[in-house]
């Protein structure tokens, strides 16, 4: 009894010290990314103007559509707006941890920076999945611009209930996570052929949606593009799951199922990969 | 001229030396406009009557094969040029007894060789969709493109020049390829603009770098209209490269690179 309880306890202390590691290489992360973006000042303003015209342009665009057509899928312009609001959203979370680091992931295998992480006594998936984690930045660009679509929304016109909003949140995070290993796997053939930008971008397009809603994609892509390719869960399904067009639960059933599938991917790709490394300086 | 062929050439070939980056970009292209056709299929099917279908796949196949025939997409050419600027890597060209523009553009050309091939392929499918109504269109579609690649040519030197005077101009290029996507007719055609709006845009020189050559190329429009389309996309295109030139040879005259 008193042996179990020692390994138990052991087994925590573990547990506490790499649960420490993590946090602490998230921090410094988060540190090294405030201060390398903030850098450059202009870059900086500039970039801020640059996602406020692309918010612009978006608005425009849907003000001209909608100024020529009364519904779209089944959208009506304030739907359409929410819409544009979560696919926003999702943008910048996704900019905030995912595409940025894969991008980073990749230039490491090519440059040799990755034999560099492998060498440290850190957990090198969790360190390269978490390099770059740009908050202060991220919120600095998305903030004025998630406020001016809603100031274009009209509020009363949504009809939505709490279960609905809670889970168009989980639906979110579930897609967010789903689309991350799913983008992974498109870094990996780098660790293999060297050059596979193009590839890696290839799973870029197939989330370029074009602000086509969830009810716009016929029946077998609504499927394929949920499962194989999560690339409608995080922002079209749970905005359809918020406006009411989309049952719950089996939404929830369905994008935790492929969350979980595609971090399992995540895991035994990287293993492979990692098996077929020949390091840059070898 | 010899020399900028070879240039073209050797960079042509240089892209194949990745093949299975060459088949990832035909993928890309093809899901992204997949993506822009399911987007016009929905709104054709619900509004049939403002918006017809075959017209406006067409449209969109023509305005994206031009955009990458033109090489405009994205204004990567400057942004290039940016970057050479920043890394210093400005001066190698420089010094050599060569017309920097014109060496630097046809590398550019060289290596987007696949961009340009996938664009014939849907400017042929897109013209199959929408024939003109007339032959007499060709020649007039032709010279609506060419002086589409120089007004844009002449934005892409000015987006360079920005390169000199500060190098932190990434951005800048962004805030100009969002406005150019919309003002030019590449997200939706400018006749479905409201009046103002389609008054106010036409003053500028956006028109001319998508929606003034697709609708030539379509031949929809009547024979009058395109010919001031081609008159002002000419005017926009002297202007353009005129300005370019000078303030590329200003910008110059104030560089202090490395070797200079």
């Amino acid at each position: 009894m008193g042996k179990g309880f020692k390994k138990l306890r052991w087994s925590r202390y573990l547990m506490w010290k790499e649960l420490k590691l993590r946090l602490n290489i998230l921090k410094n992360n988060a540190i090294n990314s405030y201060k390398v973006q903030t850098a450059y000042f202009f870059e900086n303003v500039a970039g801020l103007g640059s996602t406020l015209f692309y918010t612009l342009t978006q608005l425009l665009f849907i003000q001209i559509l909608y100024g020529n057509v009364d519904t779209f899928a089944g959208y009506t312009k304030t739907e359409m707006l929410i819409l544009v609001f979560i696919a926003q959203f999702n943008f910048y979370v996704d900019w905030l941890w995912n595409t940025n680091n894969l991008n980073f992931l990749i230039n490491a295998i090519r440059e040799g920076d990755l034999d560099i992480i492998l060498s440290r006594p850190i957990p090198a998936l969790f360190f390269v999945t978490f390099k770059e984690i740009s908050i202060v930045n991220r919120i600095k660009d998305s903030l004025p611009n998630v406020i001016l679509i809603s100031l274009f929304i009209d509020w009363s016109q949504i009809h939505t209930n709490g279960i609905r909003i809670v889970t168009a949140i989980i639906l979110f995070i579930l897609g967010q996570l789903a689309w991350h290993g799913f983008r992974f796997l498109f870094a990996l053939p780098t660790f293999f052929i060297g050059n596979a930008r193009q590839i890696f971008q290839v799973s870029g397009a197939l989330g370029d949606l074009k602000d086509i809603p969830f009810e716009g994609f016929p029946d077998k892509l609504k499927t394929a593009f949920t499962t194989v390719i999560p690339s409608l869960i995080a922002a079209r399904l749970s905005t359809s799951v918020l406006l009411g067009k989309t049952q719950p639960l089996p939404a929830l059933l369905l994008a935790s199922t492929v969350a979980v599938i595609f971090l399992i991917l995540k895991q035994v790709g990287w293993i492979i990969a990692l098996r077929k490394y020949s390091s840059a300086s070898s | 001229m010899k020399v900028y062929y070879d240039v073209i050439k050797f960079n042509f070939k240089e892209i194949f030396s990745y093949p299975s980056e060459v088949v990832a970009y035909f993928i890309r292209k093809s899901i992204h406009l997949g993506f822009l056709i399911i987007f016009w299929v929905v709104v054709t099917q619900d509004n049939g009557e403002i918006f017809e279908a075959r017209k406006t796949i067409s449209y969109f196949l023509i305005s994206s094969a031009i955009v990458d025939i033109t090489f405009l997409n994205g204004t990567r050419f400057g942004r290039r040029i940016q970057k050479l600027i920043k890394r210093g890597e400005l001066s190698n060209y420089l010094l050599k007894p060569i017309d920097t523009i014109k060496y630097l553009f046809a590398g550019y050309i060289g290596r987007k060789g696949t961009v340009a091939f996938f664009a014939i392929i849907l400017l042929t499918v897109g013209i199959y969709l929408q024939p003109p109504k007339s032959l007499l269109y060709l020649p007039l579609a032709l010279t609506s493109i060419i002086l589409t690649t120089l007004t844009g040519l002449g934005v892409n030197i000015i987006m360079a020049t920005v390169g000199f005077y500060t190098p932190e101009a990434g951005s800048l290029k962004n805030v100009f390829e969002h406005t150019r996507r919309l003002l030019s007719g590449a997200l939706i055609p400018l006749s479905y603009f409201p009046p103002l709006i389609k008054k106010l845009t036409e003053i500028s020189f956006f028109p001319v770098l998508t929606y003034y050559p697709t609708v030539i190329v379509q031949g929809t429009e009547p024979l009058q209209s395109v010919l001031i389309m081609l008159l002002i996309s000419a005017g926009w295109a002297v202007a353009l490269l005129t300005l370019g030139k000078i303030l590329w040879e200003k910008a110059l005259k104030n560089y202090d690179g490395v070797g200079i």
